[in-house]
């Protein structure tokens, strides 16, 4: 594997400190950018809203029609279901011929950058958010990252094309990842009723996040093709790729390992003891003497046995047997509860509930 | 290679625990062992299978106190004459009651343990192997079975498109009468059809195939269970219906064992050679 330190020195252009001017001329094309894009992303929202809105009144419209009384339902020439199809086939073009809302419709059309704009299916309002959306949070990333390099004063000309191609990795990273979730092949499963809001959300997070969202999509390519081998230079995401990038934390991959704090695996000494488990108990009468037998697994002699909480000695048979004097036989009336427990190394503890009627090894109903 | 078992009680264990106990009887050969959360059988040839316990009995019995607390100042005031048809209906009223609502919370504590167990197969696995490759099986017994089922669908409405783990399923004592006429008895209906069984699972939209959340059930039923809920077995039979699990579903009859300890997990199913055997087939060994 490469060296970080070395990797991120490296050689070639931009190895000065980018100057006051240019700093100042950056900041105010980002913040520029960020507001158009803002704006055309706003007329875009709302008139995908409007659409989706003029979509559900149709539909409300139609389901009343077919929920009216028969008498009323008899004079009309078409069946429901005809007249929902044909409203559904024409929302995507454009809004139902003598919409109620039509006017609305077409003027809150009116704004953005690129002034008014063309009347679009869902499919294709929803993209172009998304784009939008994942751009916004490029240059969102972008903006954050350059302004806490230059409060650093540690800003060189060399991180510059990063800074202006992040938006545009962002926009197309959410394509991406708009055309696998629409496809199917991540998460949002069934989804026919799609909210422009959730997916502007999800692409600004996309851009916002374009390292983790590139581990995702690295998931669905292993899991749809097969896996490359890793190449002599390999550095994998996730490990020291912060050392010489500008966004520093902020990138930081969520790489799935087995040290997540969730799982906990198996890291046992080998001289550890098993815990011990009681799978039946009986009481057996020899001579007038009471002797209490179990069996189960992983009993030691290091173990130690309690009868109703009284620690009780035992004979051990084998890791599977145990046989213990019992001073006071128990009652059909008071159920015994017995416990073995093993110290650590590894070891542990288990329970029995010992009835002399019935001798109930896990557990007694359904 | 590790695997997972997963273990859904039914009504009536009062102790965390019993579970682990199904496992030693199942697996005489193998030693238990405890590290934090964490258990696992570990056997002679080095082969792991960790252990989960679906544990709800606190969900049942908090469920009860309450009912029992509630009719208990009803009663007190009754004449004598009539409390025992009150006891009667309290009884009824309970059983209902405990079925109905607390099921809903049952099977979340099911899919989150199916959900660790994805999670423990993907750690267990590493990162150059699917998790898939980590097989986890699932053994209910009576009402863990209606648990164990349902909460299948429920993970997999949960579970996102790749990290559905397909399970190998044993049921002991299924509650299932079909499916659909224990749910008419609970007066509602989740998510299976009206006949027979559905595989949890779904439809990836990408390639339009079906993905079963249920690689094989294997349903272990005594003929003579006191508890057994499977009036009509001819949908489930092999050939004779129409349904998704048709391919997947066995049916084994556990022979005839001793009554009246037929029913109880850890006295029959598991002690008995034929349903033992039935089981550990099912789940693979």
């Amino acid at each position: 594997m490469a060296d970080p330190e070395t990797t991120v020195a490296g050689r070639g252009p931009g190895e000065s400190e980018v100057g006051r001017v240019a700093i100042a001329i950056i900041l105010v094309l980002q913040i520029t950018m960020a507001f158009l894009i803002m704006w055309q992303l706003g007329a875009e929202l709302e008139s995908a809203t409007m659409v989706a809105r003029e979509r559900a009144d149709s539909v409300s419209a139609i389901m009343a029609r077919a929920a009216s009384p028969p008498v009323a339902r008899a004079a009309e020439p078409v069946l429901a279901r005809d007249s929902l199809q044909t409203v559904q086939s024409t929302v995507p073009g454009g809004p139902a011929p003598n919409s109620p809302r039509q006017g609305a419709v077409d003027s809150a059309t009116g704004g953005g950058l690129l002034g008014p704009l063309p009347r679009r299916s869902q499919d294709l309002a929803l993209f172009v958010i998304v784009l939008l959306s994942g751009a916004l949070g490029g240059l969102l990333h972008s903006l954050r990252s350059f302004v806490w390099y230059v409060g650093n004063r540690d800003l060189l000309w060399s991180w510059i094309p990063r800074y202006l191609a992040l938006p545009v990795e962002g926009a197309l990273l959410s394509a991406v990842m708009y055309l696998l979730i629409r496809a199917g092949f991540v998460g949002l499963q069934g989804t026919t009723d799609v909210s422009p809001y959730g997916f502007a959300g999800a692409g600004a997070l996309i851009g916002l996040f374009s390292q983790p969202a590139v581990l995702k999509l690295k998931q669905v390519a292993e899991t749809l093709f097969t896996s490359p081998p890793k190449g002599a230079d390999a550095r994998p995401q996730g490990e020291g790729e912060s050392a010489g990038q500008p966004e520093g934390s902020n990138a930081a991959a969520p790489a799935v390992d087995a040290s997540s704090p969730v799982i906990t695996l198996i890291d046992q000494p080998d001289h550890a003891a098993p815990t011990p488990v009681i799978t039946s108990a009986r009481v057996e009468t020899k001579g007038g003497a009471s002797v209490l037998l179990l069996t189960g697994a992983g009993f030691r002699e290091q173990s130690i046995l309690t009868v109703a909480d009284v620690v009780t000695p035992f004979e051990l048979r084998s890791s599977r047997e145990m046989s213990a004097s019992l001073s006071q036989p128990p009652t059909d009336a008071t159920p015994v509860q017995l416990g073995v427990t093993t110290p650590p190394p590894g070891g542990g503890s288990c329970s029995f509930i010992l009835t002399i009627a019935a001798v109930t090894p896990g557990g007694r109903h359904g | 290679m590790a695997e997972i078992l997963i273990i859904a009680h039914g009504m009536g264990h009062s102790r965390p625990g019993d579970g682990y106990t199904w496992a030693s009887l199942l697996y005489p050969t193998a030693e238990q062992f405890t590290k934090d959360t964490r258990r696992w059988l570990q056997f002679p040839d080095g082969r792991q299978k960790y252990l989960l316990e679906v544990f709800y009995e606190d969900v049942n019995e908090t469920l009860r106190n309450k009912y029992s607390q509630l009719w208990d100042g009803v009663t007190g005031q009754l004449p004598e004459q009539c409390r025992s048809m009150v006891d009667t209906c309290i009884t009824d009223v309970t059983q209902n009651v405990l079925l109905d609502h607390s099921i809903d919370l049952v099977q979340s504590r099911f899919v989150a343990k199916y959900l660790e167990a994805r999670e423990l197969a993907q750690a267990l696995a590493g990162p150059e192997v699917a998790p898939t490759a980590v097989p986890i099986g699932v053994l209910a017994h009576s009402l863990g079975t209606l648990i164990a089922y349902e909460g299948l669908f429920r993970a997999a409405d949960v579970a996102s498109a790749f990290a559905l783990h397909p399970v190998r399923l044993v049921v002991c004592a299924p509650m299932w009468s079909p499916i659909c006429k224990v749910q008419a008895a609970l007066k509602r209906r989740r998510y299976l059809p009206l006949q027979g069984l559905v595989k949890p699972g779904r439809v990836n939209r990408a390639t339009r195939k079906f993905e079963p959340l249920i690689s094989r059930c294997t349903a272990i039923y005594h003929t003579s269970d006191p508890f057994l809920l499977i009036q009509d077995r001819a949908e489930y039979m092999q050939g004779s219906a129409n349904n998704g699990l048709i391919d997947e579903f066995v049916l084994v009859e556990s022979g005839n064992l001793p009554l009246p300890a037929s029913h109880a997990m850890g006295s029959s199913y598991l002690t008995h050679p034929d349903s033992r055997a039935a089981v550990l087939r099912g789940l693979g060994a």
